[in-house]
C-alpha cells in the first residue's frame, strides 16, 4: 500500500483534469492505496457545497445535461467517504471570495505551508495535475 | 518517501500558476524538503523586470535558504533575454542538465 498526494490546480469545467484526478484517486483507493487530495487554485472551488439556483435556468435540457456532466461535488464527497483526505487552500479561496462558504462533507480548510507539506511527509508519490 | 521536489513553472507571474508554483516551492523548502525551482519556457519572464513585492519576498526567501533556481539557456535566448536584463540570477543549464535534475527529483510538479 502506498500513499499518493494529488495536488489539483484545475476547477470542474475549465478542462478535464479535475475529472481525471478524481478518477485516478478513486482507482488508487480501489487498489488499496491511501489518497491525499489538495485543492489549489481553481480547484479550491471544488471544496464548496453547491448553491442551487431556484429560478428559471434559461438552459435547454441538452445544455443543462452537458453542464451537469462537469459537476464533481458528489464524487468529491464519495472520495472522502472512501477514505481520501481532502484539504483545500484557504488562500486561493480567499482570492476568489469563497473562503467561508460551507465545505462539502469530508473537505477541510488547509494551506500550502502546513497541510500540503504534511501530506508530502507521509507520501510515497506526489503528483501535481493542472 | 519524498525528499527532493522539482517545481517547474511554465508561466509568467501574471498567471496564478506561477505564483502557486513559487508558493509550493517555498513551502516545500520550509517543510524540510530539498526544492528545485525550474522556470521553463514562458516561466523565464519571472526573471525579468519588476515583480510584485510579495513575489520578490518569496523569491528572496527561497534563494536565501539555498533553494535552487534554474532555467534553460535556450529559453532565455529564444526570448532575446541576456544575463544583464535579469533581475534574478538563476543557474542556467542545457536540456541534458535539466533531464539529470528531473531524474534526481522524487517528485516533479508542473505549474
Amino acid at each position: 500500500m502506498a500513499t499518493l498526494t494529488l495536488t489539483l490546480l484545475s476547477g470542474a469545467v475549465e478542462n478535464e483534469t479535475a475529472d481525471f484526478a478524481l478518477r485516478l484517486a478513486q482507482s488508487a483507493l480501489d487498489q488499496g492505496h491511501r489518497i491525499n487530495l489538495f485543492l489549489l487554485g481553481n480547484a479550491s472551488y471544488l471544496a464548496n457545497q453547491e448553491v442551487p439556483f431556484q429560478g428559471d435556468k434559461g438552459l435547454t435540457p441538452e445544455l443543462a445535461a452537458y453542464m451537469d456532466s462537469f459537476r464533481l461535488t458528489g464524487r468529491i464527497e464519495d472520495l472522502a467517504k472512501a477514505g481520501a483526505v481532502i484539504h483545500t487552500c484557504h488562500t486561493t479561496e480567499y482570492a476568489r471570495g469563497v473562503e467561508g462558504c460551507p465545505y462539502l462533507a469530508g473537505v477541510s480548510r488547509g494551506n500550502v505551508g502546513v497541510s500540503w507539506t504534511k501530506f508530502l511527509m507521509t507520501s510515497d508519490l506526489a503528483l501535481t495535475l493542472g | 518517501m519524498i525528499n527532493h521536489l522539482a517545481i517547474v513553472i511554465r508561466h509568467p507571474w501574471g498567471n496564478e500558476r506561477a505564483v502557486l508554483g513559487l508558493r509550493t516551492a517555498l513551502a516545500a523548502q520550509t517543510g524540510g524538503f530539498e526544492a528545485s525551482l525550474v522556470l521553463l519556457g514562458e516561466g523565464v519572464w519571472n526573471l525579468t523586470g519588476a515583480r510584485p513585492a510579495y513575489l520578490d519576498k518569496l523569491f528572496a526567501s527561497f534563494l536565501e535558504n539555498e533553494g535552487g533556481l534554474f532555467c534553460l539557456e535556450s529559453d532565455l535566448e529564444r526570448r532575446g533575454l541576456t544575463a544583464g536584463e535579469l533581475t534574478l540570477r538563476p543557474q542556467t543549464m542545457d536540456p541534458d542538465d535539466l533531464g539529470e535534475l528531473m531524474a534526481q527529483a522524487d517528485s516533479i510538479n508542473l505549474f
